[in-house]
């Protein structure tokens, strides 16, 4: 059962953890964490432990016991659920804590909202910091001038999805593309022939694309590669499954609205839209 | 990896700003003390993608150290020092009579029953143990509704004299009696027509599911768990 923020009892916190290693948890995600008997978390930073055991007296890693390799990562998130419903059924409250934002590109959460709905457990979802936010500071990259599209990678090939050149496109886990499966395999060139053809539909091949991985640890800056599209495969043995592809636009749309041109400075016109 | 290892490192330089700065200023001095080889030390100094692999190491290096508890093991108790109370859970249940009146029109009145909550026995079960009103005595043509009214305490305060408790209340959809009949409401199709990943919230074998989960005890309830999982994927019962 979802609840809103000032919510007094709460069963299950789901939290993001940010990217940059501890450095990007957020006040409220530390409160509920504080106030939680169990923090099981999915995360690989390296002090992430240490720091969740400072503030919680019970923390257990969902990572190692989830994934497996060449196993299909939808059985990794029916156990991180299982096991959240689990600790929260015999001991409540309890966090949930995934590396990132706990909504983007994580399929748990949504197994635990409506199983504890069922269960009659209340759910409280806090916002991290997601690889997007990362990857808008580090390429200077503001979604609200030329748009934004973003497709998971392989959902953009099995639906053939068109984009549109003059948006800027932004296509997450590019290194996880074309499987289902969990491994931490280097990718091979004809990994990215597939989203290559696509991408090429719509771009010109020599429209230079980057490849972005938010820096896990303080010590490490950001990894950004930038190459033509058409170079894509190149990159395969570089491309983990951190990585995010930017592809910015590929022209501008002309303005069809000339009328709502002018008014948009107009305080005649902001006097008729407003009270 | 040992202690004084680059894993430990690492996890200093994330929890320590002020050795953070040291490790990036002058990173000879920071790797005093560190039992650390030429080529950590380089990693460390370049601080390029190599250090992903460094990165690795020290994240498997840091779960090895983890004493994991045995399955079987019971669970610990909370965080707080102050003690804890039971949560209370009520089963409020209204059941609707139409009755027809002198001007031919009907009318329709409930009678509200709360009950005990039936823990490991059937919600059916217990409402016929308790006496109250049954199916029989329910309109076939105007189902009966049920909630959970639960009722959490926190205790504020423990000092010599008693406990300063605090309670909230909150109340519950629950299914019972005739779901099993109901097809899903046009306003659940919708919502799940709209749902990316498409679980069968409405289904009867998801409630089913869920009451198995509540009445299971904490050893079987991981299996019961995924069982419900199953319901809630495919509508089905799993076996």
């Amino acid at each position: 059962m979802p609840c809103k923020r000032g919510t007094i009892v709460v069963d299950i916190y789901i939290v993001g953890l940010g990217v940059l290693n501890i450095d990007q948890i957020t006040r409220e995600t530390k409160r509920a964490i504080r106030r939680s008997n169990e923090v099981l978390y999915v995360d690989t930073g390296v002090a992430t432990r240490t720091y969740l055991e400072s503030l919680c007296p019970r923390v257990t890693s969902l990572f190692e016991t989830s994934y497996k390799e060449h196993g299909q990562r939808l059985s990794a998130y029916h156990h991180m659920a299982a096991r959240v419903l689990d600790a929260a059924l015999d001991h409540p409250p309890v966090t949930f804590a995934m590396h990132g934002h706990p909504i983007v590109g994580a399929y748990a959460p949504f197994l635990i909202r409506d199983m504890a709905d069922l269960l009659a457990l209340r759910v409280l979802v806090l916002p991290g910091i997601s690889a997007m936010d990362c990857l808008f500071a580090e390429l200077m990259v503001d979604p609200c001038v030329a748009g934004m599209q973003m497709y998971e990678a392989t959902d953009l090939l099995l639906r053939r999805r068109p984009l549109q050149p003059d948006v800027h496109a932004l296509i997450w886990q590019i290194g996880c593309v074309e499987t289902a499966l969990h491994t931490m395999r280097v990718s091979k060139p004809a990994r990215f022939e597939r989203l290559r053809s696509h991408l090429l539909r719509f771009y010109p091949p020599q429209h230079v694309v980057s490849a972005a991985y938010s820096t896990p640890h303080p010590l490490m800056p950001s990894t950004v590669h930038r190459f033509a599209l058409q170079d894509v495969c190149d990159h395969a043995h570089l491309l983990h499954s951190g990585f995010t592809l930017f592809i910015p636009s590929a022209g501008e749309r002309a303005i069809q609205d000339h009328e709502l041109l002018r008014q948009i400075d107009s305080v005649e016109h902001l006097g008729r839209i407003t009270r | 990896m040992t202690r004084g290892s680059a894993a430990d490192f690492l996890i200093r330089t994330v929890l320590d700003e002020a050795f953070r700065e040291l490790a990036m200023a002058d990173p000879q001095r920071a790797f005093e003390g560190y039992n650390l080889s030429e080529k950590e030390q380089e990693i460390l100094r370049s601080r390029d993608d190599r250090l992903l692999g460094l990165l690795g190491e020290a994240a498997a290096y840091g779960e090895a150290l983890v004493e994991h508890p045995a399955e079987d093991e019971p669970s610990k108790t909370a965080a707080s020092s102050l003690p804890t109370l039971p949560e209370v859970k009520l089963l409020l249940q209204l059941v609707p009579h139409s009755a027809q009146q002198r001007d031919s029109t009907s009318s329709v009145a409930y009678a509200a029953s709360l009950h005990p909550w039936p823990g490991d026995h059937d919600s059916k079960r217990a409402d016929a143990e308790s006496g109250e009103h049954t199916g029989k005595h329910n309109d076939p043509a105007l189902p009966g509704v049920a909630w959970i009214i639960r009722i959490t305490p926190t205790v504020l305060d423990a000092q010599e004299n008693g406990l300063k408790v605090a309670y909230s209340a909150s109340i519950h959809p629950f299914g019972v009696g005739t779901e099993e009949e109901q097809p899903p409401t046009q306003e659940a199709t919708q919502a799940l027509a709209g749902s990316p990943w498409n679980h069968q919230i409405e289904s009867s074998a998801a409630k089913v599911a869920a009451r198995a989960v509540r009445a299971s005890d904490a050893s079987r309830r991981y299996e019961k768990l995924l069982e419900l999982i199953h319901a809630l994927q495919t509508g089905d019962d799993r076996g």
